[in-house]
This record gives C-alpha cells, sequence and structure tokens, in this order.
C-alpha cells in the first residue's frame, strides 16, 4: 500500500463523505487551499480519485461555470479503509490526551 | 493592488507555472471556483485571494510532478536504449569527447602543477631568485660569487633573509647498504629560514652549522629517510657518510620539499677568509631570498641593484658591468618550461574544440534524423518541455560517460606525465595530479559541451517538432540545418589545419635539431657513467690518478669493452666550468682582457677521445707518456684554435688557463700536442665552444666520468659496478647512461613538444575526419532518389564520384582557407605570446595539405562506394 499522508487522508475522507469539489472540501478539513488542491491531483495520479466535470447544464441552471466532481475509485475506498484500520490500530499506542480527543 | 486583481495575477502566473497539457483543464477548474466570484457583487474578500495564492502551490505541485525522479528514471532508461541501438554513434561520440576533455584536464594538470600551483612553501609570494647579471646580457641572469653574496647579504635592507647554495651530488654510503649519489645541495645558513621550512623531525640547518668549525650535518629528505632508512624514528643524531665525511643527521624534512630540483640532502656551505678574498670572480652560488612583508619585487631590485653597483666601483676588475637581477621564484625555476605548456595547454583545448564541434554535428544529424519522431510525438501531445528533457537527458548521459572516458584517459595521462623522466628538466612535472581542480576542468568542459551541442539541437529540435506537426512534414527547415552542420565540419577542418600545421613546424624543427652532428659518438654503444672521490680518501692528487686508472685498468679487461677512458666534463650532461685563459705563449693576458676568452676545461686519461669518439684532426693524442712529471701538454679543439691562434698551426703553442686544479696549485694547462674536433657540448641546439684539454695523469680531477666503448654485447652496468666495487666499496656509481640517453635528454623537451602536438594534431585531424565523413554520408543518403534517377538517365560513374568529390572538395577547401588565415594570423601573434622560435613555414604547411588531402579522400571513399552502390531500377520503382 502506498504511505498515505494525514492531509491525503482527510482529503480522501472528505470526498467519501460525499464532498464533490475543490472549495468544498478547504470547507470540510479546515486544511489550506494549497495543501487540498496539490492533495487531489496527488490522490487522483495514484488512482484513488477520479474526477468528472459537472454537467453544463446543472451549472448553468446554478449560475455558475461547470465545477470539477472528484470521486472516490474502488481502489480509493479500499485505501481509505486501510488508512483508517491503520491508525485506529495505532490508536492505542497513543497517550491518553490524544485518545480522549478523538 | 485590490483583493481581485491581486487574484487575478496570481491564477495568470499559476497558469503558466502548470504544464502545458494540463492547463486547460485546471484553470477551467479554478475559474469554476474562483473566477466567477471574483467577478460577482463585491464577495471578493482577503479570504478568496488567499485561496488563490493555493493556486499557485497547486500550480507548482503539478510542475514538479512532471519532473520527479521516476520520470527522471524512465527518461534516462530511454535515453541509454536509444543510445546503445546505436553504438557507433555512442562509441564515436563518448570516444571522442573523452580524448577532447582527457587532453584537456591532463594537460591542465601538468600546467597547473608546473605554473599555476603555488610552491610548496609558506608565502610563497615573497620568494625571490637573485641573479648577477652582465654588462653584454642584462636581462638575463647567471649564478653569483660567493664574497657578492655576502656583501649583498650585509648590506640589503628589502629581505628578510638572504641565501644561497650549489646544488650537488652528494655520495651517500654507510656500512649497511650500497653507496648511493643523491641530489642535493650545499647551502648557506639562511636557506631553510628563506624558504620558510622547518623540519618534519630534529631541526634544519642554521647559521650556527654553517660556521667554520662547526661540527658536521646533514639535513635530509623524506624520501631518502623512507628509502635508505626505511623512516627510521631514530634517525636524528644518527652519523652517515656523505662524500666521505661522516655527518650526524640533525633533521628530516617534510614529505614533497626538493628544492632545488629533486633535493634529498642538504648540507651546510661555509666560506674561509680566502675564499672570500680571493672568490669574486667565482660564480657558481644560486641565491634566493624572502621579501619583507609589503614590500614589492622592484624595492629588492633597486636596493640589491644598488649595492652591485656599489661592488662594481669597488672591485672593478671583477665587478665592472655586473648588475642585479631579481625575480620571482616560480618565474625563476619554470621560466623556460612556460611557452611549450602555453603552446601545448592552447592545443588541448583546440582539440577540445574540434570534438565539441564535431559531437554537436553528430547530434545535430541526429537530430535532422529524428524529425519525423518528434512530430509524431508532438501530435500525441508532448509538450515542448518534456521533447526538450528527453533529449538533455540523453546529451547529458553522453557527456557523463564522455567525462568519465576523458578522466580515465587525463589520470592514465597524467600518471605518465608525473613519471617523466627527470633529465626532462621540467621542474615540479612530477607533481602532476588529477586534483580536484583538474577534475573540475574536465568536468566543467563536458558540462559546457553537453550545453553546446545538448541544448541548442534539443531547442531546435523541439520547435522543429512543433512546427512539423503544424505543418504536418518534417522536410522544410532540412537545408538550414545541413549548412549548420557543413560549418561545424568547416570549422572543424580549419582548427585541425592549425594543430596539424603546428605540428608539423615542430617535426621539422626537431628534424635539423636531430641532423645536427653533435661532435662526439651519441650511440648506445658507448656507456657512461660518472664516479665522485670524497676528498678525505682520496686526499692527493696521485690518490685520484690512481684510482682512476686502476678502475679503468679493471674495466678494460671486462669481455666486450673495446676502449675506456674518463673525463671531468663529460659532454652532453650540461657541465659548465668555463675558465678564462691566463697565459698564450707565456705572454700573461692583461687583466681588463682577462674575461673575454673562456675556454671549457676538461680533464681526460688517453684513451678518452677514441671511446668517446672525439676525432684527432692534428698532431697526437694526450696518452700514456705524459705522466704527472712529463712536460704539462694539452690538446685543444677547433673553435679554441682558431680563437687563440688564428693565423697558424696551434701544434707547439702553449697556454695555460686561470685555475689551479688538485692541491700542487699549478695553473691548468701546457704544450698543445693536438687538435680535436669541435663538439656541441650541451647538445644539438648549443655551440661549440672554444675547449681545452689536459691530462688527468697531470691535473687529476676528483669528480670523473668514465666512457666506455663496447662491444654490440657488452658488459652488463652490474658487472661494470663490480669492478668499481672491487677498486673501492664506498665511491658510487651514478648516472649510468649511455652517450644516446645523454643525446636523447638533450632534446627531451623538443622531442615531448613534438610528439604531444603531432598527438594532438592527429586527434584532431581524426576527429575532422569524421566529421567530414559524417556530411558526405549524409549527403549522399539525402541525395540516394537524386543519384538514382541520374544513374538511370545515364550519368556514369565518373559522374557520381564527381559529384562526391566536389562536395568534399568544397568543403575542404574552406576548412583550409580558414584555417591558413588561422595560420597566419597566429604566425605573427605567437611568437608574441610565446617565445618560440619554430615558426610555420611552407614545407609545414604543403606536408599539413598532403595529408589532409589523404584524409579527405579516404573520408570519401565510403560515402563514394554507398553512392554507387545506388540501384537505379530499385529507387525508380519506390517512386
Amino acid at each position: 500500500m502506498r504511505r498515505m499522508s494525514a492531509t491525503q487522508l482527510a482529503v480522501l475522507q472528505a470526498v467519501a463523505d460525499g464532498v464533490c469539489y475543490g472549495f468544498d472540501v478547504i470547507d470540510r478539513t479546515g486544511l489550506p487551499s494549497g495543501t487540498v488542491y496539490p492533495a487531489l491531483s496527488r490522490l487522483e495520479r495514484d488512482g484513488y480519485l477520479r474526477s468528472s466535470w459537472e454537467a453544463e447544464t446543472a451549472a448553468f441552471a446554478a449560475g455558475r461555470p461547470a465545477r470539477r466532481y472528484y470521486r472516490v475509485t474502488a481502489a480509493g475506498a479500499r485505501a481509505l479503509r486501510d488508512a483508517v484500520s491503520a491508525y485506529h490500530a495505532l490508536l492505542p499506542l497513543a497517550p491518553a490526551r490524544v485518545r480522549g480527543r478523538s | 493592488m485590490t483583493p481581485p486583481r491581486l487574484a487575478r495575477l496570481l491564477l495568470a502566473v499559476a497558469t503558466r507555472v502548470v504544464p502545458a497539457d494540463l492547463r486547460r483543464d485546471w484553470r477551467r477548474e479554478w475559474d469554476a471556483e474562483v473566477a466567477w466570484r471574483l467577478g460577482g457583487p463585491g464577495r471578493a474578500g482577503h479570504a478568496l485571494t488567499g485561496r488563490c495564492a493555493g493556486a499557485v502551490c497547486h500550480a507548482l505541485w503539478l510542475r514538479a510532478d512532471r519532473w520527479r525522479p521516476e520520470m527522471w528514471t524512465y527518461d534516462l532508461r530511454i535515453a541509454a536504449r536509444t543510445l546503445l541501438r546505436q553504438p557507433a554513434f555512442l562509441a564515436l561520440a563518448v570516444l571522442t569527447l573523452g580524448l577532447g576533455i582527457g587532453a584537456t584536464a591532463a594537460t591542465f594538470g601538468a600546467v597547473r602543477a608546473v605554473l599555476l600551483r603555488p610552491l610548496p612553501f609558506p608565502a610563497p609570494d615573497q620568494l625571490v631568485a637573485v641573479f648577477t647579471t652582465s654588462a653584454d646580457a642584462p636581462a638575463s641572469g647567471a649564478d653569483s660569487s660567493p664574497p657578492d653574496v655576502v656583501d649583498w647579504a650585509r648590506d640589503q635592507r628589502t629581505l628578510t633573509a638572504l641565501a644561497a647554495f650549489t646544488a650537488d651530488a652528494l655520495a651517500i654510503s654507510g656500512p649497511q647498504a650500497a653507496a648511493e649519489q643523491v641530489p642535493g645541495a650545499s647551502v648557506t645558513g639562511a636557506f631553510f629560514e628563506v624558504l620558510g621550512v622547518t623540519a618534519a623531525r630534529g631541526r634544519t640547518l642554521t647559521e650556527a652549522d654553517a660556521r667554520s668549525g662547526a661540527a658536521p650535518v646533514v639535513v635530509i629528505g623524506d624520501r631518502l629517510w623512507q628509502r635508505r632508512f626505511a623512516r627510521d624514528p631514530g634517525i636524528v643524531g644518527r652519523s652517515v657518510l656523505v662524500d666521505g665525511v661522516a655527518r650526524d643527521v640533525v633533521g628530516v624534512l617534510p614529505p614533497g620539499i626538493g628544492y632545488p630540483l629533486g633535493g634529498e640532502a642538504w648540507i651546510p656551505l661555509a666560506f674561509t677568509a680566502d675564499d672570500l678574498a680571493t672568490q669574486r670572480g667565482a660564480q657558481y652560488l644560486d641565491v634566493i631570498g624572502r621579501l619583507r612583508p609589503d614590500t614589492p619585487m622592484a624595492a629588492a631590485q633597486a636596493d640589491l641593484g644598488g649595492i652591485a653597483a656599489r661592488l662594481a666601483t669597488a672591485y672593478p676588475r671583477t665587478n665592472e658591468g655586473r648588475g642585479v637581477l631579481v625575480r620571482d621564484l616560480r618565474t625563476a625555476i619554470v621560466g623556460e618550461t612556460r611557452p611549450g605548456l602555453v603552446l601545448l595547454l592552447s592545443a588541448a583545448v583546440v582539440v577540445l574544440l574540434v570534438v565539441c564541434a564535431n559531437v554537436a554535428g553528430l547530434l545535430l544529424t541526429r537530430a535532422l534524423a529524428g524529425t519525423r519522431d518528434l512530430a509524431i510525438r508532438t501530435a500525441l501531445g508532448a509538450g515542448r518541455s518534456r521533447l526538450v528533457r528527453g533529449a538533455l537527458v540523453e546529451c547529458g548521459l553522453i557527456a557523463a560517460v564522455g567525462s568519465l572516458a576523458g578522466l580515465a584517459v587525463a589520470w592514465v595521462a597524467a600518471r605518465r606525465i608525473a613519471r617523466l623522466d627527470d633529465s626532462l628538466g621540467i621542474p615540479l612535472i612530477d607533481q602532476t595530479r588529477l586534483d580536484p581542480a583538474v577534475v573540475g576542468v574536465a568536468v566543467a568542459a563536458a558540462a559546457a559541451s553537453a550545453l553546446l551541442f545538448g541544448v541548442a539541437p534539443a531547442w531546435r529540435a523541439s520547435r522543429l517538432g512543433e512546427l512539423a506537426h503544424r505543418a504536418r512534414l518534417g522536410g522544410s527547415t532540412t537545408i538550414a540545418r545541413t549548412r549548420g552542420r557543413i560549418a561545424l565540419v568547416v570549422v572543424e577542418i580549419a582548427l585541425a589545419l592549425v594543430l596539424v600545421v603546428g605540428a608539423f613546424t615542430l617535426v621539422g624543427a626537431f628534424a635539423r635539431l636531430m641532423s645536427v652532428d653533435v661532435g662526439v659518438d651519441t650511440s648506445a654503444r658507448v656507456q657512461t657513467f660518472a664516479v665522485s672521490l670524497p676528498d678525505v680518501r682520496y686526499p692527493t692528487p696521485a690518490s685520484r690518478a690512481q684510482f682512476v686508472a686502476r678502475v679503468l685498468e679493471r674495466v678494460r679487461a671486462l669481455p666486450g669493452v673495446e676502449r675506456a677512458g674518463a673525463v671531468f666534463g663529460l659532454p652532453l650532461t650540461g657541465f659548465g666550468y668555463r675558465i678564462s685563459l691566463f697565459e698564450r705563449d707565456g705572454v700573461r693576458v692583461p687583466d681588463g682582457a682577462q674575461d673575454m676568452t673562456l675556454l671549457n676545461v676538461r680533464v681526460v686519461t688517453p684513451d678518452y677521445p677514441a671511446a668517446i669518439g672525439l676525432p684527432v684532426r692534428r698532431g697526437r693524442a694526450i696518452d700514456v707518456t705524459d705522466g704527472p712529471s712529463s712536460p704539462r701538454v694539452a690538446m685543444v679543439n677547433e673553435a679554441a684554435a682558431r680563437l687563440l691562434w688564428p693565423d697558424g698551426d696551434s701544434i707547439g703553442h702553449t697556454l695555460t688557463v686561470g685555475t689551479r686544479l688538485g692541491q700542487g696549485g699549478e695553473r691548468v694547462g701546457g704544450r698543445v700536442v693536438g687538435v680535436v674536433g669541435d663538439s656541441r657540448e650541451r647538445g644539438p641546439m648549443s655551440a661549440p665552444q672554444p675547449t681545452i684539454y689536459v691530462a688527468h695523469a697531470q691535473f687529476p680531477a676528483a669528480f670523473m666520468a668514465l666512457a666506455i666503448r663496447t662491444a654490440p654485447a657488452g658488459p652488463e652496468v652490474a658487472t661494470l659496478r663490480a669492478a668499481l666495487a672491487a677498486v673501492d666499496p664506498d665511491v658510487p656509481m651514478f648516472r649510468v647512461r649511455t652517450m644516446a640517453q645523454l643525446a636523447a635528454a638533450t632534446v627531451a623537451q623538443p622531442r615531448l613538444l613534438m610528439l604531444l602536438m603531432s598527438l594532438f594534431g592527429a586527434a584532431a585531424l581524426a576527429v575532422a575526419a569524421i566529421g567530414l565523413y559524417g556530411i558526405l554520408a549524409q549527403a549522399v543518403e539525402a541525395r540516394r532518389k537524386e543519384i538514382g534517377i541520374r544513374r538511370a538517365v545515364g550519368a556514369t560513374v565518373a559522374d557520381i564520384v564527381r559529384a562526391v568529390v566536389r562536395d568534399t572538395a568544397r568543403v575542404v577547401a574552406a576548412g583550409t582557407l580558414l584555417g591558413a588565415a588561422a595560420v597566419a594570423t597566429l604566425a605573427e601573434l605567437l611568437p608574441r605570446l610565446v617565445a618560440t622560435t619554430a615558426r610555420p613555414d611552407a614545407a609545414a604547411f604543403a606536408c599539413a595539405l598532403a595529408v589532409f588531402v589523404a584524409v579527405a579522400a579516404l573520408a570519401a571513399l565510403v560515402p563514394c562506394r554507398r553512392a554507387l552502390a545506388v540501384d537505379p531500377v530499385t529507387t525508380l520503382k519506390t517512386e
């Protein structure tokens, strides 16, 4: 499995939760745009995300240009599950105050 | 700047950074998020601008992702595979590059060792050499006399110290190892203070050691310590025999200190009051000094010059017209070798240029051949940067492998140079190394080459790719690029011609040098070696004469020895000993005129002229009847006979010179019994000098060289050494050389210069020939169709050959004309840059041209055959 950083995990998780375009991911994760966009590009390059353009009609109806929507691929879902379980496995090893926060 | 404008600017900048193939989608994505909001009614705040800064990060990430290492290794793999598929091209490029880089790096290594690297002493800029000049040669320095040196040292105000020395061979002997002769020097007390050298063990010599009555001591060098004493830590305080005198070793110098040239042992040089009173005319000392801090050399020159002027007034008989010349020590040491080295370095750089031009040409041809490939790649969406990078990686790979090959060549060459014989007399050449600076130059040369021949074709190729893509054809710029290639070859030919003419000029000069008759037998059949008799063991003239006679007797008895003689002052060894005439036919030469007539003084045994091949022109040679109690006899050479008795036969006249050899106090000279031929004592470049030969039995010298004429299968050196040891095991045999070796050594520098220049010339010629071949082959290939059609409509073989020859002739003529212009310019410039006596002449130029025509014909041969092999039927069918 490819090593995944916390940032990528957060972004991947956000997309998996149904957040599907850049600015939305920024708002959801609270990460800066200079972090989120490269993470999106990287996840797409690695095959965990796939992007497509929003239907023009829908965009037109909303009165704005078509957005680039990201979707999690099967590989992405698998990677997300592995990463999350890895983090869970790590959790008992973490100090109590970190555990308490989660 | 308002937030919206800043945001737009950031987006615009970022767009330029994004790789071209991603740009459209990237812009669309960001526009969808940002741009429409910016245009909205006042909702663009600082937050939005902040997010736009993220766009720049995104763009940079995308760009960096393109350059990630995997891509590089991918490119590298592709490049390696492509190159390996064209082994001939790869080998050609790597070999020529290796040659050019190697030659440049090795030559630069030598230049750096000899001319650039500071002398291995502290504050080497302060070191100066001081010479005595004479009225007739005020610009060239000669050695100095002890009283002058003592006066300079006492009165000068600009140097922290002044020291004198005389380089000498010292015999080191002792009970545990065979006696050996090592290069060394007798030095005055301040010698090591001037150089700033401190001992690695013990101490160096001081003024106290140079006082008369001081205990005899010696300082040895690191190499001698290692070789003879196996790095014995208790060496300091041990006693060794130096020239038969037991001396205590007081110190060992650190490694790398060998001044004068190759020195390994140093003993104190002391002057007695008697020396100082009588030796103002005896110029045999080398003088060095160290400038006071912040004192310019001109001040020292003025200071010492003033003292010399006072001495000239005080001692007009010896010092009239004498001046002082102060030069920096490095120039004094290496001055003579500079022009040759500079010439070689220039030649090496020219070779590198030819090589670069050639590789550029090769790559250009490849780029041309690859136009279609590039067009396809462009059509498939490869961006310009992608194509340029591919080409760059390929060129970088060639340059890297070429550099490696070059370093290998340079490493081998540098080792070879460092081990050149000492007899070459190039000081410091043994310090030649592939040091970081040299490696840096090599790599810089490679990088420059890669840039020169890599970036330009790659850049053009990529543009061409785009052009071809747009125009959907690949051939529109072919002609322009072929012209570039031809121009490169023309330049190559011109540069190579310059080198080849230079090489032929030096070959011609060397051939003239070799045809000069030296006047003695310079064949390998004459074996020589030197012996130096320590004063303590052979104090009387009779004991020295007896020693030499006994050695010669033993040598003559050896099988294979035809004649054996001995001489004080063997030719071709750089021996000096010129003494002024004292008396001619009983008439004392007046004081003022004395220095005008200088004669080489040589002391010989009876068999010497026959052994060395010195012809007796008139009268007889000195023979065995000229013993110690017989009347003194002398031989003169023809130059001396002409000089001293221009009007008639010199036989029967008498002469003496102003030196007393031996301890009898008798002036050297006698009645002339024979006239011998002239000899060029310092090799073919020197002129014969008037010389007087006297009998060793009558004037025994302590330093003699044996000359032994042998049958083709003469005795081994070991046999000769045994014969010498049988007479006295403590007298070492040294400078063992045949006359052929001695003769070769006198012309070793011009020979080396000629050989290297020829090598560089040949290399440049070969590379230029490859370039010529390349364009001819390419021209034939490009015109294959045309040739086929012409053959079909009746062109003869001669027509086709003529076409190829015309192509060849055009390029060669252009290159030759350019080269001739360069040679003409250089012929004017060169003598001003490097003081060379050899100048390009018509003969050298004609030879170079002949070689060029031959090589051009060779280069045209294969393309010509290929053109003839074009089958008209096949051509017409493919049309």
